[in-house]
């Protein structure tokens, strides 16, 4: 086992790992404010990276393009919460609800792509395979080395916003406490129309990074997702900054453990992870500790 | 003659699988996403025990019940403590990691080659050969689910669920064991559609994960909500409906991937509308709140 071997492993944790933290970020980012398992996000996840794949496909340089993909996975969250999370808020539907209704768009989403792209694996990078740039002994290709640093960049302006924002201080303000921002005036609405552009934006930088870097299939969504909720417990579901570091831990973790375990058994892993979580420290790293159901 | 029966087949074996999980999302208002896996849990045992082992299949059942009871039992221990939430994010895992497994145990399952040639049952020197026999034997087991599930989702148990589904720290606070009832409740729905997997794997004779996906989970919970709950018959007519409406689609001529893509798209539109519509389903005796 060389030191180049444990580099590229890292290498290509740190690749996994931002995705999933932009995932996580994004999921905890929605069920912060809007209290709900939102499993539409694995949906514009997908949405993002096809929006991308057919830009590129009419011509669209590739920055342009991913810019594209993005726009529209911020867009798809943005419109299922206007026009069906709202409504259901408006009938006083609980978590419950949301989460099945959130369940039926993915469904739908996720087949539609699927009827106007079909069900085979498109790849959106047509380059020759290159070497890579080696970074002490570790390789990563152009779009990999792009990837990580698209995702340092968005945390960082994600950090500068939340502490600069008048915005963001509304939507820490909901999160905390609901009703106590409803009673100072601070709308619900608008500020869930916010975290939902933004958090499937997230998601949807997540899918276009992917879709650079590897094939798509309609259901590219489900996995990452899944990694995304892990990182998000791991790190703590209502942190946002909790689930980035868990999504980095868990890419980072999954792929070391490759020098022990044989690498299909990583989904596995990823769930024995959680429960243990679920088990000794169910707040996460960084969440604070909650009393119990809230009544 | 055989194709009819065939969709009468699929309604009592998913009816089941609905009827089971009405205990869990109907009584005690948590929803799992991993229902596909417990299903998967009788199927493939009843699938590895009586191909490798030459087991009977009653035996592959029955290892098949205590596998699913077992896994909802792990599932429930670690999640149900603290918000119920943790329960949808848990059952989701173990939907992502069982499927996977189902993937990649090569060794036992055969992975995406699925497990073909899985003998036709016989009970009691009684062989199941033909699509009549197991018209009976799969309606046999509507009926004993249904009583079995009369007894736990309707007796004291069931109204102590709606009870806790009401206000659990009322419940609590009368000396009712909150943890224990949500976990019999999710572990006899565990072992219900075990049940109907076993009997799926000996009619289908072939199984294979593509089955056991996380959308055969949605397509068990469309069919609850479909149905309504509070009532047994709620799921079943919910999985006699979404059986047959898509095989209207049939007529249409699209290609069979596609037509499976159109069906899915009509279980997520289903689902929506009758969440937005009507929230107590077709007859069900409350909405899923």
């Amino acid at each position: 086992m060389s030191v180049s071997y444990v580099a590229q492993l890292l290498a290509n944790g740190v690749v996994a790992g931002s995705v999933y933290a932009l995932v996580g970020a994004g999921f905890a980012l929605i069920y912060s404010v809007s209290r709900f398992f939102h499993f539409s996000h694995a949906a514009t996840f997908t949405v993002g990276g096809y929006a991308a794949w057919s830009l590129m496909a009419l011509g669209t340089p590739i920055v342009l393009a991913g810019t594209g993909g993005v726009a529209a996975a911020a867009v798809c969250g943005l419109l299922l919460e206007r026009f069906l999370y709202r409504s259901f808020r408006r009938r006083s539907a609980s978590a419950l609800v949301l989460l099945l209704a959130s369940i039926g768009v993915y469904t739908v989403l996720e087949n539609t792509i699927a009827m106007v792209f079909g069900n085979q694996a498109l790849s959106l990078v047509q380059k020759p395979a290159v070497p890579g740039t080696s970074i002490i002994g570790a390789r990563l290709t152009e779009v990999q080395l792009a990837a990580v640093i698209i995702t340092l960049v968005t945390f960082l302006a994600l950090q500068t916003g939340s502490k600069l924002t008048k915005t963001a201080l509304l939507i820490r303000a909901v999160a905390s406490n609901a009703t106590l921002a409803a009673a100072r005036g601070i709308s619900l609405d608008r500020v869930s129309l916010v975290v939902f552009c933004i958090g499937s934006g997230l998601s949807g930088i997540a899918g276009v990074l992917t879709a650079m870097d590897v094939d798509i299939v309609p259901t590219v969504g489900m996995y990452p997702f899944m990694m995304g909720v892990v990182a998000a417990v791991v790190g703590g579901v209502r942190s946002v900054w909790g689930s980035v570091f868990g999504g980095y831990m868990l890419g980072i973790a999954q792929n070391l453990s490759i020098l022990m375990v044989d690498a299909r058994w990583t989904p596995t892993l990823a769930f024995l992870v959680m429960i243990l979580f679920l088990l000794l420290r169910p707040t996460g790293f960084f969440g604070k500790s909650v009393r119990s159901t809230t009544v | 003659m055989d194709y009819v029966l065939h969709i009468l087949i699929l309604a009592a074996i998913y009816g089941v699988l609905a009827m089971s999980l009405e205990l869990v999302l109907g009584r005690t208002g948590l929803i799992t996403l991993g229902h596909a896996v417990v299903y998967a849990c009788g199927a493939y045992s009843s699938a590895v025990l009586t191909l490798r082992f030459g087991v009977s299949a009653s035996l592959g059942l029955l290892a098949g019940m205590a596998l699913a009871g077992a896994i909802s039992c792990l599932v429930a221990l670690v999640s149900l403590r603290l918000h119920a939430d943790n329960f949808v994010i848990a059952t989701f895992g173990l939907q992502v990691a069982g499927h996977s497994i189902l993937l990649n145990w090569i060794g036992v399952t055969q992975g995406p080659f699925g497990m073909p040639g899985i003998p036709r049952p016989e009970i009691l020197g009684w062989r199941l050969d033909s699509s009549l026999d197991f018209l009976l034997l799969s309606y046999g087991i509507v009926g004993l689910a249904a009583v079995v599930l009369w007894r736990v989702g309707f007796g004291p148990l069931g109204r102590l669920l709606l009870a806790i589904k009401e206000d659990e720290v009322f419940c609590r606070s009368v000396g009712k064991n909150v943890f224990q009832s949500k976990l019999t409740a999710l572990v006899v729905g565990s072992m219900l559609a075990a049940v109907s997997g076993s009997i799926y794997a000996h009619y289908a004779t072939y199984v294979d994960p593509t089955t056991f996906t996380v959308n055969e989970s949605i397509l068990i919970i469309s069919m609850v909500i479909m149905g309504g709950v509070g009532r047994l018959a709620g799921p079943l007519l919910g999985a006699a409906v979404l059986v047959a409406l898509p095989e209207g689609l049939r007529f249409v001529g699209l290609p069979e991937q596609l037509a499976g893509n159109l069906r899915q798209i009509l279980y997520g539109l289903l689902l929506i509308l009758v969440l937005l519509l009507r929230p107590r389903g077709l007859i069900g005796r409350y909405a899923i709140d």
